[in-house]
């Protein structure tokens, strides 16, 4: 999150003394080259509206897909149910994992701070059991991220003995319902406050420079997506992989994300997937491709990014367990994996990030 | 009085904004400098002492009151502050260090301070002080243009261009700012003005030309990138270049104006007359002489030191500090290291960010002593969990200028073990394509 810092208004005059100091210099000739558009806007506007939008929507719509199939567990599910209502939540997760480089703003910023809410991992099964042991009636609003959201959801469904779980308790049934309609909620009141239409976070980005609070320059704004793939990278190699071997080579299943549901290379997969679309494009959906913006400056990094994702998801499938399963019997597949993918984050935090000048600079003490 | 002014202004500023407490006391670590690392940062109430007492010797030194011993404790103050972290390193502030330490030296409340008024009288000041500034500033001024004779800067308008690249949203001018002839139109030009603002300053005929192109080249600078006050720094200090009475000469004309054509107010020295005259040089003590030729000797050697060291200045970055390389370079860097420790067979990875603040990862990662520095810390924070035989490498990878990543530093040398000195750095990956493209 950027400090109030970069809250200026001041960047707008100041940008235009400088094109009129600049033009009263004689700077401007007049039999100059053709004009170029600049295309960072569109970028920022497409990337929000034609991908995180439309992403945002589709996770609302699989949350109530998983609602609408989770009735099944209310009465003596079998395991084809609780395995239907599994499949559920885990086509839930994708759109979801997809957006994960757009991990700021409204997902992480206070008082909105939508991301814990709904994905705060690793799960925590005694806080979700003390939760079930409980009488009281079950109210979202008094519940601690760790008992919400997608991984009590998770361990709800996956944890062990849930199927029993929900024959023999008809609180599991509620805990999973009113967990549901939660997210449900809060999928939306995030979609919400990005759309232009609700609290139009999205103008923060795509007006930069030109009246938004919180980048003073468009630079600024790309910068904070550009940057956010290269810490999505680093985030998956440091806690989603990473973090499950001790250095001492101790597994650690228990700081792994989706490990009740073996999903978390899956999810890892989510997330280069979302890097992939915001810098190849989208032709189907409209989503402009960073690719292009880089050609545009004379840089031509797709052959090598092509390589770094194939690479880096040719390690993640040799990684042919669940992830809980391979720290205990393959460490080296892992770390393979992590290894991989250093070249998929040094690709994006160095050659693209250089090529664009999008070092964010912190203050005017970040100078020379 | 001006100096004092901008300082005071400055420290404000700084304060305000929060840096105080995000630039030295947020921070669980802190890259010092050689031979300085008994430099530390007070508690944060401590540090607010500290600025709050340089903002108030700025004011003093603005106001003339006790003047060398405002510009002492000023210097003193400001100097700490820079000390306590290479990440904050900014070329105009080791400037402000420089000239504040010059200010303890000459006679700089002479005139127009409570120290004139106390004494009764103006002091006449020698004329070779007006020359030590210009010595200073000149030096600045003309390292920073000849490092900017190199092929990356003339031929390939970089990093002008990659730095313009991002303002072409701004009216009129934006769809221009890309292109690369822009980009080296900026260059040479920026080059050419920092070779001859100097020279130009001095000579009275072309003085007003190039005070003009002074105040449109910093004022664009500071437009168009955050490099806080040292462009007004600049600009204060290009008034050293002017006849020494230029104050009362402009104030004496602001007066006349509003008095009207008759009658016009006496200032008490008549117009263009110096207050530095022969005599006062005579009263000159032989120390300050030779402190003052150590002074400007030491500024002429130190930005070419760089010719002591292997490779690219602006790759190694090996005497690239304290040598006026300003505006010079973009450098983008991931860096993370590999812990090893032999007894146990223990192998993993530090990812320095997440210990580091945003500003000092920035800065580490394309810095080759600072990645050293950070490989010594951690060296010694196993060591101390009882693990002597750590070692520490480092997996530095770096852009410089638009070229594709390469490392900076050799992956196989235990940095953690590596001494510090100011020698050349073994560890150091030189740079595989010194031409662009």
């Amino acid at each position: 999150m950027r400090s109030p810092l970069f809250a200026s208004t001041s960047r707008i005059s100041r940008r235009h003394w400088l094109a009129a100091l600049l033009a009263s210099g004689g700077v401007v000739a007049a039999c100059g080259p053709e004009a170029v558009p600049d295309r960072r806007r569109e970028l920022l506007s497409s990337w929000t509206t034609d991908f995180l939008l439309v992403h945002y929507a589709e996770f609302t719509s699989k949350l109530e897909a998983l609602r609408s199939a989770s009735q099944v567990l209310e009465s003596e599910p079998d395991d084809e149910d609780l395995s239907r209502v599994q499949d559920a939540w885990r086509e839930a997760r994708r759109p979801w994992k997809e957006t994960e480089v757009f991990k700021f703003g409204p997902v992480v910023d206070e008082p909105l701070r939508y991301g814990p809410k709904i994905d705060f991992w690793p799960a925590r099964p005694d806080t979700v059991d003390g939760v079930l042991a409980g009488t009281g009636t079950i109210d979202p609003d008094g519940l601690g991220a760790a008992a919400k959201g997608l991984p009590a959801v998770e361990y709800l469904l996956f944890g062990e003995g849930a199927r029993d779980g929900f024959r023999e308790s008809a609180r599991r049934y509620e805990y999973l319902q009113v967990l549901t309609d939660d997210l449900i909620a809060q999928s939306q009141a995030l979609a919400d406050a990005w759309d232009p239409e609700g609290g139009d976070y999205q103008r923060e980005l795509v007006e930069a420079g030109r009246g938004s609070s919180t980048y003073d320059t468009l630079s600024m704004a790309l910068s904070e997506v550009v940057n956010r793939m290269g810490f999505t990278v680093e985030n998956i190699r440091a806690d989603k992989l990473g973090a499950g071997i001790a250095p001492d080579g101790t597994p650690q299943p228990e700081k792994l994300e989706s490990r009740f549901s073996a999903r978390s290379v899956s999810d890892i997969r989510d997330n280069l997937r979302g890097i992939e679309l915001l810098f190849f494009g989208d032709p189907a959906a409209r989503v402009l491709a960073l690719d292009d913006y880089l050609q545009h400056r004379g840089f031509r990094l797709a052959g090598r990014m092509r390589a770094e994702l194939d690479g880096s998801l040719a390690a993640l499938a040799r990684i042919n367990l669940p992830l809980s399963v391979a720290i205990e019997e393959n460490q080296d597949l892992v770390r393979e994996a992590i290894d991989r993918l250093a070249g998929l984050q040094r690709l994006i935090q160095v050659d693209v990030i250089g090529a664009l000048s999008l070092n964010v600079r912190f203050n005017d003490n970040d100078g020379d | 009085m001006l100096f004092g002014v901008l300082m005071l202004a400055a420290v404000v500023r700084f304060s305000s904004l929060g840096w105080i407490r995000e630039l030295y006391a947020d921070p669980a670590f802190h890259f010092t400098y050689l031979g300085f690392d008994w430099v530390r940062p007070w508690p944060l109430w401590g540090l607010y002492l500290h600025f709050g007492s340089m903002g108030l010797a700025a004011a003093t030194l603005a106001l003339g009151f006790h003047t060398r011993w405002s510009a002492l404790v000023f210097f003193l103050l400001f100097t700490y502050a820079e000390l306590l972290d290479k990440s904050a390193y900014l070329n105009h502030y080791y400037l402000v260090t420089l000239l504040a330490f010059l200010l303890v030296l000459l006679p700089a409340g002479a005139a127009w301070s409570f120290d004139a008024r106390r004494r009764g009288a103006e002091q006449r000041v020698p004329r070779w002080t007006y020359w030590l500034l210009r010595g200073q500033l000149f030096v600045v001024y003309f390292y920073a243009g000849a490092a900017k004779l190199n092929a990356d800067w003339l031929w390939q308008g970089e990093p002008l261009r990659l730095w313009l690249g991002t303002f072409t949203d701004i009216p009129v001018l934006g769809p221009l700012v890309e292109q690369r002839w822009f980009a080296l139109g900026m260059s040479w030009a920026g080059a050419v003005y920092d070779l001859s603002v100097a020279p130009l300053l001095m000579w009275r005929k072309t003085r007003a030309f190039a005070f003009a192109a002074a105040v449109f080249f910093h004022v664009s600078v500071w437009l168009l990138f955050p490099i806080g006050v040292f462009p007004w720094v600049m600009l204060v200090g290009a008034t050293v270049f002017f006849e020494p009475d230029w104050p009362r000469r402009w104030l004496s004309r602001v007066r006349q104006q509003r008095a009207g054509p008759v009658g016009s107010a006496p200032t008490g020295i008549a117009p263009g007359r110096s207050l530095a005259v022969r005599s006062a040089e005579r009263a000159t003590p032989r120390a300050l002489w030779v402190v003052a030729g150590l002074h400007l000797a030491v500024q002429v050697l130190v930005p070419l030191r760089f010719f002591l060291y292997p490779g690219w200045v602006n790759w190694s970055e090996e005497g690239f500090r304290f040598a006026w390389r300003v505006m010079l370079i973009e450098k983008a860097g991931q860096v993370e290291f590999e812990v090893v420790m032999p007894s146990t067979r223990e192998r993993f990875q530090i990812y320095p960010r997440r210990e580091l603040t945003p500003l000092q990862y920035r800065m580490m990662a394309t810095q080759p002593d600072m990645i050293h520095d950070y490989a010594r810390h951690l060296k010694d924070r196993y060591r101390e969990q009882g693990h002597p035989d750590a070692k520490v490498y480092a997996r530095a990878w770096v852009s410089l200028n638009g070229r594709p990543s390469q490392p900076l530093i050799d992956p196989n040398v235990d940095l953690g073990s590596e001494p510090r000195s100011l020698g050349p750095s073994r560890f150091i990956v030189p740079l595989a394509r010194p031409k662009l493209f």
